[in-house]
């Protein structure tokens, strides 16, 4: 090494080393206090930048849903970066680091807004007397609400750090640099107490529903949302990953967080709605959905498209994307005849599979509006039945096509068009949070509380019951559920993994369950071949994937633990 | 060398240019422990004080203002205190104790009690909106209402420091009265009273609602060229009323009838205006035939038991003994007949005999509405 190259690599390594860990603590403070405090609007847009650290994945791997690195699909994109979840290459190094970048940065905007609190309503005082431009009531009546609201956020920020990495920095202030690179990782029980005291400390000061407020903006937090994440949290504090001695008081705990989302929900006018309208331009609309994240303005809707990630390939524009997988349609259950109850992998668990046989008739109808199979028309606006058979229209061997042998109908809008001559590009919604999974979690939480599915503990409901609801939907109306208790688990977890499909919980259940071993080690699929008779036959499959149990929890990156050493790495990474 | 001295002394200036800035002078220090900020402002007694800052590792007590010293409180993650305010507590600097080491936080806070102002409206009903004004009122966990009716703060439909605002529950005991007011410090605030309005019970209707799917086979209205008095006994001792402020015509029993005909049915599936009857109903199984009775204050409605429905000459039901409870508010009720009760399933035809209503009734007894709905 010369001179010159000696010189230059010195001079990186020390600014290497005076950087500050990324915990994102000290750029929020370089725009101007005075400017910002002096104007209502650029308070609120304060607000708005923490909202807007609310992440939602309709694809947020370049079309690529966690979904697909989970047993619930498998992205056809072969060179896409979801595929670093299972194939090797994700590290310290290369450590999908998003989820730590991202909520650190909310969490540090989160803690500067709530240091100034007392600042907020000097931007109104222009306004006092002013009733003509803004009424200065209604104002502070909006500002009254943000320390709340950011509370709540910067809770939910430290939710997703907590189910991502286990322990993590928990830092309620802003930041010098010298002080984040001293951070050490707090334990997670400790997190989790956090969020919930956070939640239990705000959620009466945050309104029921934001019908009679003045000022109205979509999905801002409310009571209920509160009540949901605390809830949430609760549950995943019981689960396996975080409770390892099995502390059923935990579960107890999580039971009545849960169950009082449910009996909030009618206060809160949330309640049950039709499983179709869970998907759509309009689902955030739905009665049932709690707390949804659109995915911004119009403009970006067409680049931000779940049906172009997700309609068949051989559709123009369309790129195949996440399919669901036959472990998924493995876990439907027939809703009559003389399989009822039964799933469709336990009656038709033969090697190949005829489609003359009709083996989806019958099927939980929640099914045909979650999964594209051979046959069906799919998108309507291009009125041709989809093919998956070897050599079809929608089919390999075209590159992207599926290897599953289906394509994705959830979450995609009915009347979305992807053509390049008639596009209509339509706004999604990402669901945060919804009445059915909160039905769900309790049902888990009260088995676990009690051991039994048919025990209602000191809730009044029993898990069978919370679960009948959830299936007892007007276009779902699927048989009663009555896993005895030696099979409740296992139902459950089929059961949950149907109802969520898609919906970003499959990736975190099944680390909360420490299944993975189970789940993600292998996928199932179908290979469809059409014979000469015109016959089409399914043939069973499976994609090697591997799971390791560091896999529950991701890596912290190795830049932050180069800045600090005081970040020790996760086990195992 | 020059040249890389030169280079060097670039990237370094480089360096200085890119590192993290540091702009909160005075509390950088990492080395020892120091009070970022305290929070909120105004603490009530019972209210969480948070306090941020660095190093809280050796911190023993907490002297919070009022020199009230405090050994039980909470750390939490990397940099967070969290004390309960106690009673006594005054405006001014909190302070940390680590071993002989005293850390006074930068700001002041200050004691406040929640004060209450007025409430109104002066008079309410329920599931409308009381609001009560105040001052320091962010942190109230309970209003009791009149009737020592409890509603808890998650409850409330709104919370601010300078107000409350409430939902007048079902249940509430009319008349005036206060609102009690409970503090994080189990205090109790008391507002001027108001008036609340006795509630309104309303029951539920025990006649079931006439729909779009309903097929009417009798209501004794007039229909196009129908006349409803057709529709009269072929027994006798009845009557058609026609009440004009309830705009309604039902039968009437003038007189007790002994296994008589009540009402005949015959006329009305003929007059197409206003008609809903078709003359056959498929799957008889998935319908319920349904008429509506009243029975006057003085009338003894166990009487009323001896009625056979008849449909197309299939008289096999009779009404047993619990068809028909006294109904003491003299009130219309619905009765309620399915087909299977009767052992009648698939096509049923109307048109093959006589359809109506037989048997026993009391004087005074009323029938309307004679009716085929979907279960």
């Amino acid at each position: 090494m010369n001179f010159k190259l000696k010189y230059i690599f010195t001079a990186c390594c020390l600014a290497l080393l005076t950087s500050c860990v990324d915990l994102d603590y000290s750029e929020v403070t370089t725009a101007d206090k005075e400017y910002i405090y002096s104007s209502p609007t650029r308070v609120s847009g304060l607000v708005s930048n923490v909202y807007a650290h609310v992440r939602y994945d309709l694809g947020q791997f370049d079309g690529a849903m966690k979904a697909s690195a989970t047993d619930e699909s498998d992205f056809t994109n072969s060179i896409s970066e979801i595929h670093t979840f299972y194939n090797g290459s994700w590290s310290p190094i290369n450590p999908m680091e998003e989820t730590w970048r991202n909520n650190y940065s909310g969490i540090a905007q989160a803690n500067n807004f709530l240091e100034e609190i007392d600042r907020i309503y000097e931007s109104l005082e222009e306004y006092r007397y002013n009733v003509t431009v803004s009424p200065y009531e209604d104002l502070r009546k909006q500002f009254e609400l943000y320390e709340y609201e950011v509370r709540f956020l910067r809770a939910y920020f430290y939710f997703e750090l907590v189910r991502t990495y286990g322990d993590v920095p928990l830092v309620t202030k802003v930041m010098t640099n010298a002080e984040a690179n001293e951070l050490t990782r707090t334990p997670s029980s400790e997190v989790f107490n956090f969020i919930v005291d956070e939640c239990d400390a705000i959620a009466d000061k945050l309104p029921i529903t934001y019908e009679d407020e003045p000022n109205q903006q979509f999905n801002r937090v409310n009571r209920i949302t509160v009540l949901s994440l605390k809830a949430r949290t609760l549950l995943y504090k019981a689960s396996p990953l975080f409770n390892p001695t099995d502390d059923v008081t935990l579960w107890e705990d999580a039971a009545r967080a849960n169950k009082m989302v449910i009996d909030f929900a009618s206060i809160s006018g949330v309640e049950l709605g039709k499983y179709s309208d869970l998907s759509g331009a309009s689902s955030y609309a739905n009665q049932e959905m709690i707390w949804v994240r659109g995915t911004g303005t119009p403009a970006e809707f067409r680049y931000n498209s779940v049906e172009q990630f997700n309609f068949p390939i051989g559709v123009e524009n369309a790129e195949g994307g996440n399919c669901p997988t036959q472990s998924l349609v493995d876990a439907y259950e027939f809703k009559s005849g003389p399989d009822a109850g039964k799933t469709f992998g336990e009656v038709w668990s033969a090697n190949t599979i005829n489609l003359s046989d009709n083996p989806y008739d019958g099927l939980d109808p929640r099914f045909g509006k979650t999964i594209v199979k051979n046959g069906d028309v799919w998108p309507t606006y291009v009125g041709v039945a989809v093919e998956t058979f070897e050599g079809g229209e929608n089919a390999s061997p075209i590159y992207r096509a599926t290897r599953t042998g289906y394509y994705l109908r959830k979450l995609s809008d009915l009347n979305a068009n992807i053509s390049t001559n008639n596009p209509s590009p339509q706004r999604h919604n990402f669901i945060l949070f919804r009445l059915g999974e909160f039905y769900l979690n309790y049902a888990e939480a009260i088995f676990h509380t009690t051991g039994s599915a048919n025990a209602t503990g000191d809730f009044g409901m029993t898990a069978n019951e919370a679960i009948n609801v959830i299936r007892g939907r007007s276009d779902v109306e699927m048989p009663d559920f009555n896993g005895n208790d030696g099979e409740f688990l296992v139902r459950y977890m089929n059961e949950r993994m149907v109802e969520l499909a898609f919906e970003d919980h499959r990736f975190w259940d099944v680390r909360r369950w420490k299944k993975g071993a189970e789940f993600f080690n292998t996928i199932k699929i179908v290979n469809l071949d059409k014979g000469i008779d015109q016959s089409i036959v399914m043939t069973r499959d499976e994609i090697n994937r591997g799971w390791d149990e560091k896999y529950n929890f991701f890596p912290i990156p190795f830049s932050e633990i180069q800045k600090n050493p005081k970040l020790q790495q996760n086990p195992g990474w | 060398m020059k040249k890389i001295q030169s280079i060097f002394m670039l990237l370094l200036l480089l360096i200085t240019l890119f590192a993290c800035d540091d702009d909160n002078e005075g509390i950088s220090s990492v080395d020892g422990t120091s009070i970022e900020k305290v929070y909120p402002e105004k603490v009530v007694t019972g209210q969480e004080i948070i306090i941020t800052g660095n190093h809280f590792e050796d911190v023993n007590q907490v002297i919070l203002p009022g020199n009230i010293t405090v050994a039980n409180f909470k750390k939490v993650g990397f940099n967070r205190i969290t004390v309960v305010a106690p009673e006594g507590m005054t405006d001014g600097f909190v302070i940390l104790k680590a071993g002989d080491i005293e850390i006074e936080a930068p700001n002041e806070i200050r004691a406040v009690v929640p004060e209450y102002i007025r409430v109104f409206p002066e008079e309410v009903a329920v599931d409308e909106v009381i609001t009560v004004k105040g001052e320091n009122l962010i942190e109230i966990q309970q209003v009791i209402l009149p009737g020592n009716m409890a509603i808890n703060a998650l409850n409330f439909k709104r919370k601010s420091d300078t107000e409350l605002q409430i939902i007048v529950p079902s249940g509430i005991t009319g008349g005036m009265g206060s609102l009690k007011i409970i503090t994080l410090a189990d205090t109790e605030l008391i507002t001027d009273e108001i008036f609340f309005k006795e509630e309104e019970i309303v029951l539920p209707s025990l006649v079931d609602p006439i729909t779009e799917n309903t097929i009417i086979l009798l209501d004794f209205e007039q229909h196009g060229d129908h006349n409803g008095d057709w529709d009269n006994s072929w027994g006798g001792n009845t009557e058609i009323v026609h009440d004009d402020e309830a705009g309604n015509t039902y039968l009437r029993m003038t007189g007790d009838a002994t296994g008589n005909w009540l009402l005949n049915c015959n006329h009305q599936g003929n007059i197409g205006d206003g008609a809903t009857w078709p003359w056959t109903i498929d799957n008889a199984e998935n319908y319920v035939v349904k008429f509506d009775v009243l029975i006057p204050f003085d009338v003894d409605g166990a009487a009323f038991k001896g009625i056979q429905v008849v449909l197309g000459d299939q008289w096999n039901y009779w009404g047993g003994d619990d068809l028909l409870a006294e109904t003491p508010k003299g009130e219309w009720v619905t009765i309620r007949i399915p087909f299977t009760q009767w052992g009648t399933t698939g096509s049923l035809d109307f048109s093959a005999g006589t359809n109506g209503l037989s048997g026993s009734a009391p004087q005074g007894l009323a029938i309307d509405n004679l009716r085929i709905d979907p279960l």
